[in-house]
């Protein structure tokens, strides 16, 4: 009886336990990237980062926590980036609006603009340029500059 | 004494007991059917939408617009104006759907006189069409603004894989200018479906059953929902699918405080009208993510470029409508490409970055993508 426990144990149960969850083995493999934004220093909350690889498909996004820090995610399926090097853009909106509302005939308007340097906000002009190592990293820093 | 056959209680309860384990296997499996017949009446609805499409095409030799109709797009001053240059498909559609008589009030009234928001008083732009509305979408009144909801829909005409907008030149330029005809130049898109443009059914050379026509946009049911659209500062030429992707969790997006517009109708709440904001599906983002509008300065949100996902209440995917008329079920998983991209001009040829997904989309991006079984 302990040898037939034994067995069940050994081959059965990593069957079964396999068969949970998604096959996630098409997905190339990720590290965890995570970093922090700074405007002359200062963190930036509710910015979002895009990280776009030189080569390959494999791009990555994150958006900053109000201590400025951001995760990368590259999949929806698992957490992380792939390892390579990546151009960056860094874009936070600032949003507001006025008239509208409950009378039908005042037109709504709503007023969108950069809340970082607009430069930044484009792959071709932020200048930024990152490598995602093959390991874990946590100190990703993008220090942006106001002028 | 007489030995009375019968159960005992243990027996008694041991049945019971069984009913119940059987009955709590079968529940969940009668709402999975519930939702499973929504789905289908769903997929009927974008059969009909499909069908009346091609018969339009039938009857007049080209599809109708997403968007055209008569007026300026903001009269200032000049109330006289009237549809505002925002009619729907899904008005052009109406004669093919059996609701002549709801098509035919505008013509009653006129061009003239309706005021310059015809859509306050008119009941063609209130009425609730039922196949217009996908019954797995919950949601009846706005949920930022209740005052402003007309009519329902669940649906979205496919613009493709680029930034669709609704007005060629920047909003103070257009709105503001005096000639009607700035107004009425066509906007072509690398789907189907584009402002005062009628295509031809020839036009579809990627093929009709690998060329999405109509698609789920699930009407958002509260607030911070799938369905809304958030604000990216940018502009066609610098955004790119992963700065909308980045504001979305899964569920909702990150900070509510870009969603937009609050003052005005949000999507799905305004069926009849053409503007890409309420009709148009991109296949730009994977189904079932965050909807975006680029836009950098002040104006009315309704008019600007966007990736305008589509979305259901589906488990795992959304359905479309193909131009050959079948509806096809397609997952959240469909390989989208390169999202780090920023989309093709809505003039530019060649094949879509997005993947399987971005080349269902196109009419004529010459990609061999067929649907995944």
């Amino acid at each position: 009886m302990k040898r037939f426990c034994f067995a069940l144990v050994v081959f059965v149960l990593p069957v079964i336990v396999a068969g949970c969850g998604p096959d996630l083995s098409h997905l190339p493999k990720t590290v965890v990237a995570e970093g922090i934004v700074t405007l002359d220093g200062a963190p930036v909350e509710t910015a979002t980062v895009v990280f776009i690889a030189e080569q390959g498909t494999y791009s990555a996004r994150g958006i900053t926590d109000a201590e400025g820090k951001f995760a990368l995610q590259a999949f929806d399926e698992k957490p992380g980036a792939v390892p390579g090097s990546y151009r960056v853009q860094v874009n936070k909106t600032i949003l507001s609006e006025s008239g509208g509302g409950e009378d039908e005939n005042s037109m709504g308007s709503v007023s969108v603009t950069y809340g970082l340097p607009k430069r930044y906000a484009a792959v071709s002009t932020s200048g930024l340029k990152v490598t995602i190592p093959d390991m874990d990293s946590t100190d990703i820093k993008l220090e942006l500059k106001g002028n | 004494m007489v030995r009375r056959r019968g159960f005992t209680l243990v027996e008694l309860l041991v049945v019971i007991a069984i009913i119940g384990i059987l009955v709590g296997l079968l529940l969940p499996a009668v709402q999975a059917a519930r939702e499973a017949a929504r789905r289908m009446q769903c997929s009927n609805n974008l059969k009909q939408l499909g069908l009346a499409a091609l018969n339009y095409e039938s009857a007049y030799k080209r599809f109708p617009a997403m968007q055209a109709g008569t007026g300026h797009i903001w009269g200032g001053s000049d109330t006289s104006n009237t549809q505002r240059g925002s009619m729907g498909a899904s008005y052009f559609l109406l004669p093919f759907l059996e609701q002549t008589s709801l098509f035919n009030q505008v013509g009653q009234l006129g061009n003239k006189g309706q005021g310059r928001e015809p859509w306050a008083g008119l009941p063609l732009y209130l009425t609730r069409l039922s196949f217009l509305e996908c019954p797995s979408d919950a949601g009846e009144t706005d949920p930022y603004q209740a005052n402003r909801t007309r009519t329902l829909t669940s649906y979205g005409f496919c613009t493709g894989d680029n930034y669709a907008a609704s007005e060629l030149f920047s909003p103070s330029e257009e709105r503001n200018t005096a000639s009607l005809s700035r107004q009425k130049l066509p906007i072509r898109h690398r789907g189907i479906w584009g402002r005062y443009t009628f295509p031809k059914i020839g036009e579809i050379s990627d093929g009709t059953s690998n060329t999405i026509t109509i698609a789920e946009r699930q009407r958002p049911h509260s607030q911070n929902t799938k369905g809304l659209a958030a604000a990216v500062a940018g502009t066609a030429a610098s955004a790119t699918p992963l700065d909308c992707r980045a504001l979305w969790n899964g569920r909702e997006y990150y900070d509510q405080g870009l969603i937009t517009p609050k003052n005005d109708t949000s999507p799905g709440y305004r069926g009849m009208a053409g503007n890409a904001f309420f009709a148009a599906v991109s296949t730009i983002l994977p189904p079932n993510t965050s909807t975006c509008i680029i836009m950098e300065g002040s104006a009315s949100p309704h008019w600007f470029p966007g990736m305008w996902s589509a979305g259901s209440e589906h488990v795992g995917g959304i359905q479309a409508g193909m131009a050959d008329g079948s509806v096809q079920f397609i997952s959240d998983n469909i390989d989208s490409g390169n999202q780090g991209v920023v989309a093709p001009l809505a003039t530019a040829g060649g094949p879509s970055p997005y993947g399987v997904w971005g080349a269902l989309g196109t009419k004529s991006g010459g990609e061999v993508s067929q649907i995944p079984q």
